[in-house]
């Protein structure tokens, strides 16, 4: 870590599916309490580095590195799990605050679940506790997942296209929710909705098999207005 | 029948392994049907034929032929999932067939009079001894145990695989430990509905729970009261009409299955016109 408010460094990263390289030479970092919007076209390797962040595959060159304390909570996409599943926003949260070496006989603490209602009241989904996911809207569904991701106590926040199935409406507060997190987390993006999601980015990577950097939003801002980008 | 409960000890036999097999049901049921892993099931449970044949033809008791069998295609199938080379649904059709050809080869070639295998196939209630009772406890046992030792890290594999993963938990142990406890508990079920119906007796309960209970923990225990009851009827139409109980039990569960699924939806659609009804006299008062 180069910088005193860097909390994440990615250092010429390469991650390939077999012989197909989603990412090659993948270097940037990520600034604390900043929101990073992560653009790109499909297929460009936007999921791969939310995945390589999130520990769900494992980089095959160069470096990735994490200030040390910090933890990284990932809110994937909702493709990715089953939404009929019979579980309720409350159980759902508590998932997030489950230690990570299995323990027979587990059951949660009060501290726990104390942690799962504060990041519940945190997404504005208090008193919808005991609802059943699969009663949620699109909108409702992912900011549970934000809250599992804040139960786990995470300083750093990954999500993959949580506005992809979302309704202009509930985008929009979806944005201004993580507008208000970035105040005390460090928040990674994966977004199609440029228009959007460069309105409260702090600096952009664009990625399409490698990743260039943006730390002036209003210049990149400028390119996607005037048509240059994407 | 009560009577004969107490009097017959084929009666005492049956009714223990309705209510283990209920058990399993609300278990591995649920697991399968979230993992989605039904079709898996049924590749399992017919692989396992291949066993029971297996265990005729060298004269042990067929039902540990049939786990090691049951067992060796959930690996399998287990290990195939995670290669882009081969389609785990394909090996599981090809181990399906493959089982089922394996136990009627080695059934033909077991001497003497070929055995009346309808009992492995269809299942029979009545015909449960007490040494394969021994044996269903012993599976049961298992299951629930490592159930509700890892019920809450198997609640969060189950729900999100890829979260679990991210999280650091050791999902390969709680994915071994499913495909471990799912060909376990199909040799249980298989006294009780046979190798062709298991996947209903699996299916079926939890599909009619999941329509009431919005909880992991609520939908296992309501889908093992459900198989209980479906279980207990079925032993009841055994015993008086003399038809295989898990033929029994798959027509009764299914018909109910599709009866509450069409009230419910009548009554929802009722209840949504009746909400818009109401609506709309509320906003011509308030006009």
């Amino acid at each position: 870590m180069e910088k005193s408010n860097e909390v994440i460094a990615f250092d010429h990263v390469r991650f390939c599916y077999g012989e197909v390289c989603a990412i090659r030479h993948a270097t940037f970092s990520l600034k604390k309490n900043t929101l990073t919007a992560l653009i790109g076209p499909n297929g460009g390797g936007k999921s791969t580095i939310i995945k390589l962040l999130a520990g769900v595959i494992k980089h095959e060159e160069g470096s990735i590195d994490v200030a040390p304390g910090s933890y990284i909570g990932y809110v994937p996409q909702s493709a990715a799990f089953d939404q009929t599943f019979p579980i309720t926003v409350f159980q759902a949260v508590l998932l997030g605050t489950l230690e990570t070496r299995i323990k027979p006989f587990k059951t949660y603490t009060k501290a726990q679940k104390e942690q799962a209602k504060q990041a519940i009241a945190e997404v504005g989904l208090a008193g919808k506790e005991n609802r059943g996911i699969n009663q949620l809207s699109g909108g409702q569904v992912e900011r549970t997942m934000i809250a599992r991701a804040l139960a786990s106590d995470a300083d750093i926040i990954v999500l993959d296209e949580p506005d992809s199935s979302l309704d202009v409406d509930a985008a929009a507060e979806l944005y201004e929710l993580l507008k208000t997190l970035k105040k005390e987390k460090t928040i990674l993006v994966a977004s199609h909705r440029l228009d959007k999601i460069l309105d409260i980015a702090d600096a952009a990577l664009f990625v399409d098999g490698t990743v260039a950097v943006y730390d002036n939003i209003s210049q990149l801002k400028e390119k996607f207005q005037a048509g240059v980008l994407l | 029948m009560i009577r004969a409960i107490f009097q017959y000890s084929f009666m005492q036999n049956a009714l223990a392994a309705a209510l283990l097999a209920s058990i399993v049901t609300g278990i591995i049921g649920t697991i399968a049907i979230e993992k989605k892993l039904i079709s898996m099931s049924g590749g399992i449970a017919h692989a396992s034929f291949g066993g029971i044949g297996l265990g005729y033809l060298a004269g042990f008791e067929p039902i540990w032929g049939g786990l090691a069998f049951a067992i060796g295609s959930s690996l399998l199938i287990s290990k195939i999932s995670k290669s882009k080379r081969v389609n785990a649904d394909t090996m599981t059709g090809i181990l399906w067939s493959f089982g089922m050809a394996l136990g009627i080869l080695f059934i033909s070639l077991a001497p003497g009079y070929m055995p009346d295998m309808t009992s492995y196939l269809f299942g029979d209630i009545l015909a449960v001894s007490s040494s394969a009772v021994v044996i269903m406890v012993f599976f049961t046992a298992a299951i629930a145990a490592v159930f509700v030792m890892f019920y809450a890290y198997l609640n969060a594999y189950l729900f999100d695989e890829e979260y679990a993963l991210a999280s650091g938990i050791n999902t390969r142990a709680l994915e071994l430990m499913i495909y471990l406890m799912i060909p376990a508990g199909i040799i249980v079920l298989i006294k009780i509905v046979g190798v062709i119906l298991t996947i209903a007796l699996m299916t079926v309960p939890v599909s009619i729970a999941k329509l009431f209970f919005k909880s992991f923990g609520k939908v296992v225990v309501a889908s093992m009261l459900i198989s209980a009851v479906f279980s207990l009827l079925g032993l009841t139409a055994s015993y008086y009409v003399n038809i295989s109980s898990g033929v029994c039990i798959v027509v009764l569960a299914s018909l109910v299955y599709l009866v509450i699924m069409l009230t419910r939806q009548r009554v929802q659609s009722r209840m949504h016109t009746n909400k818009q009804h109401k609506e709309c006299q509320h906003q011509k008062t308030k006009d």
